[in-house]
């Protein structure tokens, strides 16, 4: 694993450790308690991963001043910002279309984007699957296991009207 | 001669429910051993969830049957398509897919089925004849015989395992400190909820799990995608009955390696965090030292794969010997295990043999159960599998996971925040692995640092004088030395590996 590599996620653990660190000095204790309280263990991990942390960018400083601060991989940040990127939109995306249409729109949708992204192509693939995975998660989860599907914020229906018969059908 | 795993056999024979789920996962685990990509710890994350509708016997059956039979089923992948479906069959493609390139993969099939029911079969007695007798003896250790316990543990799984000892202990010491958001156990305060509601009640092990192994692995095939789309090819096998058999003198010279290895993987498998893969590479490494003919080696040595998975088998039912008697889990599909039985209200540790005698014992039998089938489905399904797996496409895979993997977390709490939580782990599971750290160690701390806060607090309210209850109980001494001494170790090793001109030297 390169310096660089160590350099910078030294940092981006350091920060998450700093966070909580300050974040625990928040947390209520009662000078009567006995022992060590709430807050100590937190913050004791978080001071110790800020000491290696540290320990990190030491050993890779000398490394990284050389490469003339050359912290990105121009090749992997590339790639992060043309894939990774939009597919974390789509999983982010995915709990907001969730939360305003539902379940069974946003998974035909999302089925779609994320086949797509991945290279596949044609009516097949980014049409007839996504409606086939959609309806058979749909059916399978919120019909037969009877999971609870909350009202969307833009359309709300109650599933209810095709499960309802389908149960009845199935004896369940 | 009367020992609780008859009750267990009768358990799981008695029950049509647990049998059907030792049957299903058993297929399943080959499937998902035998996807690449598609790993066990993966799809055991997927399908907790599920385990919520079942009975606790039947839960635990099925995620069991599934780990163990998918360590076989990353083998067929690695020997007809020199790709392991799952990382412990890495030094099974070794020797394997030479043997496939000369038209013998039914030979090198076969013989990976019959190492690997041998060395989990050894490893699975030793679990039903040996835990229970252990934990005789942890069933004593109080709160610091436990802290100690679990600093040796966290040492090995963050310092052991990969290059960087700092970036391991950095993985373990992060998992421990996600694993205190929350109320505190002791004083009920809330901690690092954020204002948050739902994190009052923690970070979810199930979103956490399905981040980390799931998502961040369809994050990871996202940016590697240029890749994918390689077409599997079946190679032709060769006529000769003999090529596609195992011969008895074969067998016979395969023994002493099985043996060796068998023992390599159940010490291995006992070691908390350590697990499968590097069971099998100390034993392929060992037995292929030991040859006599070693020039073979690489070429298709049968000797090869006898040896990898024998160990990586074997790890399975060892794993569960520190997960049953101390709580602390040997491996990631230990852990997820583990989540299992907490899934269910059944606390781990040695109290386990008193007060869910019958469904461990129930437990141990499917395993045997397990071994079983997936030996059938393993030496006259193996090809078929193969054939399967040849025309999945892979571009279709991961997206599939992923949508899955969705609903599946959905189902834990019917919240959208732990959807939105998984995500945010993917992410999180991405960049570790962009960085190499470690996710093993970072799971299992994740999972284990709740009880070794406690253990800790409850250590310093026993005694009036506090961190001093260390020093007046030998055996917690004996595991936080023993804790120092392995860092020391693997930090003085690392630090000579490097010649001192590379020691800052940028990688690329």
């Amino acid at each position: 694993m390169s310096a660089r590599a160590d350099f910078v996620s030294a940092f981006l653990m350091m920060g998450i450790a700093i966070v909580f660190f300050v974040t625990a000095t928040t947390i209520e204790v009662d000078p009567h308690e006995p022992g060590i309280g709430s807050r100590a263990v937190p913050m004791a991990l978080a001071l110790l991963i800020c000491l290696l942390s540290l320990c990190l960018i030491a050993r890779s400083f000398r490394a990284v001043r050389q490469s003339g601060w050359a912290l990105l991989d121009r090749d992997e940040l590339d790639l992060f910002v043309a894939w990774v990127l939009p597919m974390a939109a789509i999983a982010i995306g995915y709990v907001v279309l969730i939360d305003m249409f539902q379940y069974l729109l946003p998974t035909v949708v999302v089925t779609a984007a994320t086949l797509a992204l991945f290279g596949n192509r044609g009516k097949t693939w980014l049409l007839a699957t996504p409606v086939a995975v959609g309806l058979a998660y749909y059916v399978v989860f919120f019909g037969l296991l009877r999971l609870l599907e909350s009202p969307g914020t833009v359309i709300e229906y109650e599933n209810n009207i095709f499960f309802g018969p389908l149960r009845k059908l199935l004896g369940l | 001669m009367d020992h609780p795993i008859f009750d267990g056999i009768a358990t799981l024979f008695g029950s049509g429910w647990a049998l059907f789920y030792a049957v299903l996962g058993t297929a399943i685990g080959l499937l998902a051993g035998a996807i690449p990509g598609l790993t066990a710890s993966a799809a055991i994350s997927m399908l907790i969830p599920l385990t919520f509708y079942l009975d606790p016997l039947s839960a635990l059956i099925f995620i069991y049957t599934i780990g163990k039979a998918a360590s076989f089923g990353g083998s067929i992948p690695a020997i007809l398509f020199n790709t392991p479906g799952t990382p412990q069959a890495s030094a099974t493609q070794l020797e394997g897919y030479p043997l496939t390139q000369q038209g013998k993969q039914g030979k090198a099939l076969k013989m990976a089925v019959i190492a690997s029911a041998l060395g989990d079969t050894f490893s699975e007695l030793l679990l039903i004849f040996g835990a229970a007798f252990i934990a005789i003896y942890t069933v004593r250790m109080g709160p610091p015989e436990l802290f100690g316990v679990f600093c040796c543990a966290f040492v090995i799984i963050g310092s052991v395992i990969g290059k960087s000892v700092v970036r391991g202990l950095i993985s373990t010491l992060l998992g421990i400190l996600l694993s205190l958001v929350g109320l505190d156990p002791i004083s009920a305060v809330p901690r690092f909820d954020f204002g948050v509601p739902y994190l009052q009640s923690g970070i979810g092990l199930v979103p956490v799990l399905l981040g980390v192994f799931v998502v961040s692995e369809v994050f990871v095939q996202i940016a590697n995608r240029g890749s994918l789309g390689a077409e599997r090819m079946l190679s032709k096998k060769s006529d000769r009955p003999e090529d596609n058999r195992v011969t008895w003198p074969e067998f016979k010279q395969c023994i002493p390696v099985m043996a060796k290895s068998t023992g390599l993987g159940t010490i291995i498998g006992m070691l908390p965090g350590i697990g499968a893969s590097a069971a099998c590479f100390v034993a392929y490494a060992e037995a292929k030292r030991s040859s006599k003919t070693p020039e073979r080696w690489g070429k298709g040595a049968i000797e090869g794969v006898a040896a990898a998975e024998s160990a990586n088998n074997s790890v399975s039912g060892a794993n569960l010997i520190p997960l049953l008697t101390l709580g602390i889990p040997g491996s990631v599909l230990a852990a997820l295990l583990g989540g299992v039985f907490l899934i269910h209200g059944m606390s781990i540790g040695p109290k386990i043999f008193v007060e869910s005698k019958d469904i461990v014992y129930g437990l141990f039998a499917s395993g045997l159960l397990c071994i079983a089938l997936y030996f059938l489905m393993g030496y006259f399904g193996s090809n078929l599998v193969g054939r399967v797996i040849a025309i999945l496409p892979v571009r279709a895979i991961y997206p599939f996971i992923f949508v899955t993997s969705i609903v599946a977390v959905y189902a834990l709490r019917n919240t959208l925040f732990d959807v939105a939580a998984m995500c945010v782990f993917g992410l999180f599971g991405y960049i570790m692995k962009k960085f190499d750290y470690s996710l093993p160690a970072f799971i299992i701390a994740f999972i284990l640092g709740p009880g070794a806060e406690e253990a800790l607090r409850q250590s310093l309210l026993l005694s009036p004088d506090g961190w001093g209850i260390f020093l007046e109980r030998p055996v917690a001494m004996f595991f936080i030395l023993a804790a120092v001494a392995i860092v020391a170790f693997r930090a003085y090793q690392t630090t000579r590996a490097k010649p001192a001109g590379e020691q800052l030297e940028m990688a690329e």
